[in-house]
């Protein structure tokens, strides 16, 4: 239920986001993606749809306040609980509200985030509207405690992660990664073919370390690469490099369940 | 170690699970492939009859290699070697596509269509994706070996 009422905010929140994009189709992609349905044919990356700006949008389209659902005292359109002293109850999900909202963060997506301002926010919410100070409530209002505190757990924990939340990103500009795609980027894949190769062979846990401490490299590359983009409103750029960023946190996990002597085999479901 | 303890502790707390948790079970082929996987290693890249087809699925991070020994006579391959990285239904359907291009010519093995490797091993919906990068990469050896064909015969 949650997540179905997430996921139809997701949508939508799925605004494209500023036309300086559409000026960088002549520059020569590094990853060519080619749909899995129509293998014949490649696909540059730079066949996005033209983002515009998100803001522009939502201030158009969003009225600032709107009616409590029990008082119908007309409550600032983010607020989490009624204003009006006398009733408080927690507010219905508000739609097309993005993560970055729902967090009490402005609408324009950001690559960078303030962790500790963002774990700060979180428990102010959860603290707010924890669905077991409610549990005895009898305004009726548990239901819309749990999805909201549902809808701040996913948004928490989508935006804390520097992969999953330039994904999020890439899903709001309009530039999601699909599952149907594949990559034929030979440089790309055969350093991830040799590094899981090296790990494969790997015996010591210094070895791993090892492997671990080049590995940690390339992430916080790729994540510093993540924020230029994002920054200079680069998709395409952006797009390549939360891809590689998949690879290396794939690798990431393979090292932290490493245990000497178990093969490695499937590394997930 | 601790790892270990913690997982052991937990499963003794639930020992006993209820039947309503969902679990994602493989389909007996995908376990016979993963745990058996036929034609796994490499040849060498530089070999001028090898075709490496190397490809990746950007949404989940797969990585998969395919490789083909062909005989330039009766253009047919005569040996293949796969490495992939990745989950059951990806390590399956490589699997299952070097013993199915086994002997083929190069037209027949690149005229192979991820629908019946999908078939063949029932993967679900979800998984389809994986039977799309075996198809990628046999298609991807294929025309690594022609380019290095192509080549060879040009500088001859």
């Amino acid at each position: 239920m949650a997540s179905l009422i997430t996921t139809t905010r997701a949508k939508a929140a799925q605004i494209p986001f500023s036309t300086a994009m559409t000026s960088t189709v002549s520059r020569s992609s590094r990853v060519i993606l080619s749909t899995a349905a129509n293998n014949t044919s490649t696909r540059n990356l730079s066949n996005l749809t033209p983002p515009r700006r998100l803001n522009t949008i939502m201030n158009t389209k969003r009225p600032e306040t709107r009616p409590c659902w029990k008082c119908s005292t007309p409550v600032p359109y983010l607020a989490l609980q009624c204003t009006n002293p006398e009733c408080k109850v927690v507010q219905t999900l508000a739609p097309g509200v993005n993560y970055f909202e729902t967090l009490g963060l402005s609408p324009e997506p950001s690559y960078d985030v303030d962790l500790k301002d963002l774990r700060l926010r979180f428990f102010k919410i959860q603290q707010l509207i924890h669905p077991d100070s409610y549990s005895q409530n009898t305004n009726g209002d548990q239901v819309y405690a749990q999805q909201q505190s549902s809808l701040a757990n996913k948004a928490y924990s989508t935006l804390k992660e520097p992969l999953s939340r330039a994904n999020y990103i890439l899903e709001l500009l309009g530039a999601p990664i699909h599952e149907t795609e594949s990559l034929n980027e030979p440089e790309l894949l055969m350093e991830v073919m040799e590094a899981r190769e090296l790990l494969e062979e790997a015996q010591t846990e210094d070895e791993v370390q090892e492997l671990k401490n080049v590995n940690d490299t390339r992430i916080k590359d790729t994540v510093e690469g993540l924020s230029k983009a994002f920054k200079g409103q680069d998709l395409e750029q952006a797009k390549t490099l939360a891809i590689e960023l998949q690879y290396w946190i794939r690798i990431q996990n393979v090292i932290r369940d490493w245990v000497a002597g178990h093969p490695i085999v499937a590394d997930h479901v | 170690m601790l790892r270990t303890t913690i997982f052991n502790a937990s499963r003794s707390l639930f020992a006993k699970p209820s039947a309503a948790i969902a679990v994602r079970s493989y389909h007996p082929k995908v376990i016979d492939h993963y745990e058996r996987p036929r034609n796994v290693g490499s040849f060498n890249k530089a070999d001028p009859f090898v075709g490496t087809g190397l490809v990746g699925a950007p949404a989940c991070g797969d990585v998969m290699k395919l490789q083909i020994k062909v005989d330039e006579a009766s253009g047919k391959i005569v040996d293949v070697k796969f490495k992939t990285f990745g989950c059951g239904s990806a390590i399956a359907s490589s699997s299952y596509m070097t013993e199915r291009v086994r002997g083929m010519t190069l037209e027949d093995a690149g005229s192979i269509k991820n629908t019946e490797i999908a078939k063949e091993l029932c993967l679900p919906p979800v998984k389809l994706h994986c039977s799309m990068l075996a198809e990628d990469a046999i298609k991807s050896a294929i025309s690594d070996y022609k380019r290095k064909r192509a080549a060879a015969t040009a500088s001859a």
